[in-house]
């Protein structure tokens, strides 16, 4: 008898195998289909898919014997997999190789074996598609080639699954990814914080240094500390800004009008508008929150706009309310929704720190809502929009 | 509104040393008529206290800070309030304003008669002094 060789790339092959996590793995329907169509196409009793590995040869789909595995030293299949072409072996008694082969001269009896490599990719064959009888036989080149069909339908098969299998490890992994992100966020967040609020301290006493040094002081020196206070102050708007956008997280919901939020928000702004409003409804909300954002609205109207009325509708859209802030402007300019981007401003005059409309947004978006920026005919308008029911 | 008395002194608490001297520049310009003394430490105001009446202090307003080294603000409460009995003196606390809102509620509960929220520009900040604080009562 003359065991099966070891392939050159044994190693490799081995490696491909053990990827494809298929050893020692349950029967499965999609293997005993194909093996018993094999069967309708070759009239013998036994067909096998094997994988050739170690010192076995294990089965996957076993159509006519009752067995799951056998040695590699006996086996047909260890041949096999020498090469890309079906081997055919019409009389085991005829083959110098497996005349004496134990499942031959055994119980098994086996006279007749055609495997069809699986074959993986260039070189690399795991096992066989095989069909076995008990008597000696010849089978047609269209057999053969339908055998060869059926070994590469069971590799697709393989490789399908195995794709899965990367699939869902990499939804896996990007859902791990996603999970540290946001506690890499939730750390920057809590660090711009506690930045924000250890600055406040010094930049306030800044100022007020600034102040007390122009009550005593004259000419050239408070021209320079004139400017110094105005950067303190600019300063002072940044870092609780920062601060401010670093912590919003939204508390408890009430019941509100949105008529008075705007009222008390106006209130609030410290700035004195000629203020239009239309429409109301009732919306459940985080209320310091929604004037946190109305206040920025307010005091960007009065920064950026050129006067006249600000007019605030309040419109009721079955499952939204929608609070549009509007305020007359110098000239139509194009407008987007990067506007709520932080450190976006508008105008370049040095106003503002570029945070009052992310600010809008962010309360939007803790609201499970959205917010809008348009400008036509002189007027700028920035829409709030706020779902009635609570997201959760 | 908290009224104090127009013959004590307000006793300022705080570590800065610049806070310090703004706020008592802040108190000098603002409608209250009582001179200022300055302490750096919630534990140097505690020595200043310890063993007398507070009656004998001639204290009419403490404003203290909250976050100090060695003992905080919120330590320096109940010392003062129930290790000393000083229920009547006046004290309140200095908030840096976005901090506010929990800051302000512990120190009630602790026994704050008040609080002030330190402001950037010395006309706001004597402002709100002004509307916190008065040597009389507004009719």
């Amino acid at each position: 008898m003359m065991a099966p060789e070891l392939p050159d790339n044994e190693q490799e092959r081995m490696a491909a195998i053990l990827d494809l996590e298929i050893l020692d793995t349950e029967r499965e329907a999609v293997f005993d289909r194909i093996t018993r169509l094999a069967s309708h196409i070759i009239d013998t009793p036994v067909f096998l898919i094997t994988f050739v590995e170690g010192d076995r040869q294990w089965f996957k789909s076993v159509r006519g014997w009752d067995l799951t595995e056998g040695s590699r030293e006996n086996s047909f299949c260890g041949h096999a997999i020498h090469s890309d072409e079906v081997m055919v072996v019409p009389d085991t008694l005829d083959d110098p190789r497996f005349v004496d082969n134990p499942l031959v001269t055994g119980e098994l009896g086996m006279r007749f074996y055609a495997g069809a490599p699986l074959i993986l990719r260039d070189g690399i064959r795991l096992g066989t598609l095989c069909a076995i009888d008990t008597k000696p036989m010849e089978l047609e080149q269209d057999q053969l080639d339908a055998l060869s069909d059926l070994a590469a339908v069971v590799v697709d098969e393989l490789g399908l699954r195995k794709g899965l299998r990367v699939q869902a490890e990499i939804s896996i992994d990007l859902r791990e990814q996603a999970t540290e992100l946001q506690h890499a966020n939730q750390a920057l967040e809590q660090y711009v914080h506690m930045a924000s609020h250890d600055l406040r301290a010094p930049v306030q006493n800044l100022v007020n240094l600034a102040d007390l040094a122009m009550l005593d002081t004259e000419g050239e020196i408070r021209d320079l500390v004139e400017p110094m206070r105005h950067s303190a102050v600019e300063m002072e708007e940044l870092v609780l800004g920062y601060g401010r956008l670093a912590s919003l997280t939204r508390g408890r919901l009430e019941l509100r009008n949105i008529s008075e939020l705007i009222d008390q928000a106006h209130e609030a702004s410290g700035r004195v508008l000629d203020l239009q409003q239309t429409g109301d409804a009732a919306l459940l909300c985080d209320t310091v929150l929604v004037s946190q954002a109305l206040v920025n609205l307010f005091q960007n109207a009065e920064k950026y706009g050129v006067g006249g009325c600000v007019t605030v509708e309040t419109t009721d859209e079955d499952e939204f309310v929608g609070i549009a802030v509007s305020n007359p402007v110098k000239a139509t300019f194009a407008v987007d929704q990067s506007v709520f981007a932080p450190f976006k401003r508008l105008v370049t005059d040095g106003k503002g720190s570029g945070l009052g409309l992310s600010i809008v947004e962010r309360v939007a978006q803790l609201h499970g809502g959205s917010v809008s920026a348009y400008c036509a005919l002189n007027t700028f308008t920035v829409k709030l929009t706020l779902p009635k029911v609570d997201p959760g | 509104m908290i009224v104090i008395p127009a013959d004590g002194q307000i006793a300022v608490v705080d570590d800065s040393k610049v806070e310090r001297m703004i706020l008592s520049r802040v108190l000098e310009m603002s409608n209250l008529v009582n001179p200022v003394i300055e302490f750096s430490s919630a534990v140097s105001f505690l020595n200043e206290i310890d063993g007398r009446e507070q009656s004998d202090l001639g204290l009419s307003l403490v404003l203290m800070d909250i976050n100090m080294p060695v003992m905080t603000g919120f330590e320096a409460l109940p010392q003062i309030r129930v290790e000393r009995q000083m229920e009547n003196l006046k004290i309140a606390i200095m908030v840096s304003s976005f901090e506010a809102r929990s800051d302000i509620s512990r120190a009630e509960e602790l026994g704050a008669d008040g609080y002030i929220a330190k402001q950037a520009g010395i006309d706001k900040f004597v402002a709100e002094i002004n509307a916190n604080f008065s040597n009389e009562p507004a009719y």
